[in-house]
């Protein structure tokens, strides 16, 4: 079912295999949509934990937990701020807390050891959803907002309608900006929205070896490169995001294969913003790392212990790649503006030759962005 | 319950030459050496008569294997041992194995490992094997359990390090995951250097992901040249061994960490700075905070740093550091 609605996502995202529905929420639309899109035998639970339970059961946890979908409320609050750390410079992005995990499954990825146990679990309380982004709307101030922090923002798309509802709630209004954040090709909902470039729609970069390598079940970089061109087309503004770049041997030249084949399918003038950063995570990662993927090095870089705790390159070597990249962009978009994600000013500074602050902070800086490339309006 | 059975023992003369030394089937000690035992039984007579069980052709050893053992090395003809029930079950022979070897002397974590191995295969390793080592004063935590039954499966030498208390019952659950000439390789290492825990887990740990890095196997790593004749340096002793072999292997694990460390000393030497002035980077060059400390106990030495610390300034390597 899921390759008849999407044919061209070139390597398959793990297939769910049950289906949980919160005995609360078992009378939305949203879920009766959803279980007969999968076609799924329904398990109705009481609790949640009766899902931990059995996902936690499994021999290998992170991967039950991408095999089974979880439909229940989201019972907090549907926008968060981004939880960056004072030591680095943060984006100040909001997040758009639609559901959690992942169905592919990158070796590095943070949401392995970020929820206990991971389970792939969508909110279908669209009401509140909406709710809270009417409030959001009616302080007529900018925000960026993106629902790719928690979660991949597209690959929902295989079964739910919600970019048919978000995307076109975000063009009515215009002082908000919606990032969806994807490795995936799920654009085909995506066309003849009335979007009014109020989405961005944006795609985590990588060099070809990482994306074989280290993301399995993503779309390949052509994939990915062609729905951006195709997002283009219907209008939408773009976003890539090298994150994470990852250090071993012949990776400058794979990173600047990668940046001009970008610029073979899209035109730099349609870019919001590019960001960077390199590979970081919680130490507890690396356990989780050497026993599902056994055969990835990519814990084995010279790492050292990050001011916020994280496990982050040793920072002469993150400035090196960085200038690399910067110098490629720059050099075929001179324009395009690029950002840090969690780097400290002295990084900025050697590798952009200014800090956020000296220009009124990161938030300023893509909130003008924004602006530009989206037509909001401040005030 | 062995109070039960035993008294079916009976005591009887047999010859040593119709006792199997070689059946180590309800061995439980590592002890081979008898020499502690040989001017007791040669003065005193056998007080503990060994127990045997008898086989069809000959005797199986339950316990008294060291003493029987220094029996034939006082060149006696025959010994007087208990001999159990033939129809005895092996699982209530080795419950008295366990119990002799018990009651004479704590055992050690290999005698353990032996006594809840042998005990798992015939209660495999639920809760009838808590509740039976638990009966013979073994350790009955579960996980302790699960720890230490398979330790007496690993190479001889990685045991003996464990009975000599060169590595921790830890250090050889890591060691058991490795392959088993690794394992030893490492054992033999620990050993030859008297390393303290953490020390020994920094040295597997920087082996074990210089092999992932530069995709070879752990063994050729510790088979390499340098740190072989690191290793066998005869003009350094043992903490510059271990100190030399720490730094190699760090330098290949953080090749660019190690070298931006080195000329960071390097410089901060070319300030000579002396005793007195520390200069201080920020931890693994992450933050940008530097610190210097100085330690003075007079205005006159206060007035001398104050003179070095202007010369750090115009010094141009300062700046290259800051840089």
């Amino acid at each position: 079912m899921n390759r008849q609605r999407f044919s061209d996502i070139d390597r398959p995202l793990m297939s769910i295999q049950k289906l949980y529905i919160d005995q609360q929420i078992t009378d939305s639309s949203q879920v009766r949509l959803i279980a007969k899109r999968l076609g799924l035998k329904v398990d109705i639970v009481a609790d949640a934990q009766i899902v931990y339970d059995a996902v936690s059961a499994a021999a290998d946890p992170v991967r039950q937990g991408k095999k089974v979908l979880f439909l229940t409320r989201n019972k907090g609050s549907f926008i968060k701020a981004c939880p960056g750390t004072r030591e680095y410079t943060c984006c100040g992005y909001e997040i758009l807390h639609i559901g959690s995990f992942c169905q592919m499954d990158c070796a590095y990825c943070i949401l392995q050891s970020y929820f206990h146990p991971p389970v792939l679990q969508y909110f279908v309380n669209h009401d509140d959803l909406f709710e809270e982004l009417s409030a959001v709307f009616a302080e007529k101030k900018i925000h960026r907002i993106g629902t790719g922090e928690f979660t991949d923002s597209l690959i929902w798309e295989l079964w739910t309608d919600l970019s048919t509802h978000l995307i076109p709630a975000f063009g009515v209004q215009q002082h908000a900006v919606l990032e969806l954040k994807s490795k995936t090709t799920a654009i085909q909902n995506l066309e003849r929205l009335p979007h009014n470039r109020k989405t961005i729609t944006s795609w985590s970069v990588n060099t070809p070896k990482i994306i074989a390598e280290e993301e399995r079940g993503t779309a390949s970089l052509t994939a990915r490169l062609k729905a951006a061109a195709k997002c283009e087309s219907w209008g939408y503004p773009l976003a890539f995001h090298f994150d994470p770049i990852v250090l071993y041997e012949g990776c400058e030249k794979d990173y600047e294969r990668t940046i001009k084949k970008i610029f073979s399918y899209v035109s730099p003038d349609n870019i919001v913003w590019i960001s960077l950063g390199s590979l970081r995570f919680m130490p507890a990662l690396k356990l989780m790392v050497e026993k599902r993927f056994p055969k990835s090095k990519i814990v084995y870089g010279e790492f050292i212990t990050g001011l916020d705790g994280k496990m982050r390159y040793f920072k002469p070597m993150r400035m090196k790649i960085y200038q690399k990249i910067i110098a490629c962009i720059r050099n075929q978009a001179p324009q395009t503006f690029i950002y840090f994600c969690m780097e400290d000013e002295e990084v900025w500074r050697k590798c952009l030759g200014y800090t956020a602050s000296e220009r009124g902070g990161l938030d300023h800086l893509l909130d003008k962005q924004a602006i530009q490339h989206c037509n909001l309006l401040n005030g | 319950m062995p109070t039960k059975d035993l008294p079916s023992a009976q005591f009887k003369s047999v010859p040593l030459n119709r006792i199997d030394t070689t059946d180590d089937t309800f061995r439980i000690t590592t002890r081979t050496d008898v020499d502690d035992l040989l001017a007791s039984i040669s003065h005193e007579g056998m007080l503990n008569p060994p127990l045997l069980i008898k086989q069809a052709s000959a005797f199986r050893i339950i316990s008294g294997f060291r003493r029987l053992a220094a029996c034939t090395k006082l060149g006696w003809e025959e010994v007087t041992a208990r001999v159990l029930n033939p129809d005895l079950s092996p699982l209530k022979c080795l419950r008295f194995a366990i119990a002799d070897n018990a009651s004479q002397r704590p055992l050690n974590l290999v005698e353990s490992s032996r006594a809840l191995h042998k005990l798992s295969i015939h209660l495999n390793t639920g809760k009838r094997l808590i509740e039976s080592a638990s009966s013979l004063g073994l350790p009955s935590n579960p996980s302790v359990v699960k720890k230490i039954k398979d330790l007496c499966l690993l190479p001889e030498g990685i045991q003996n390090a464990i009975i000599a208390d060169t590595i921790s019952l830890s250090m050889a659950m890591d060691l058991k995951q490795l392959a088993p000439q690794c394992a030893m390789t490492f054992a033999q290492l620990f050993h030859e250097l008297k390393l303290s825990l953490n020390k020994q887990r920094e040295i597997v740990t920087l082996v074990k992901e210089i092999a992932r890095r530069e995709s070879v196997s752990t063994h050729r790593v510790l088979e390499d040249q340098q740190l072989q004749d690191i290793l066998f340096d005869q003009d350094l002793d043992r903490g510059q061994r271990a100190r030399e072999l720490r730094a190699y292997l760090k330098q290949r694990r953080f090749p660019q960490i190690v070298k931006a460390e080195a000329m960071f000393e390097y410089r901060r030497k070319q300030l000579n700075l002396g005793n007195d002035i520390k200069l201080i980077p920020p931890k693994d060059f992450e933050g940008t905070t530097y610190t210097v400390n100085m330690s003075f106990s007079s205005i006159a030495q206060f007035k001398a740093l104050h003179a070095k610390l202007d010369r750090m300034l115009q010094h141009p390597d300062l700046k290259k550091i800051i840089d």
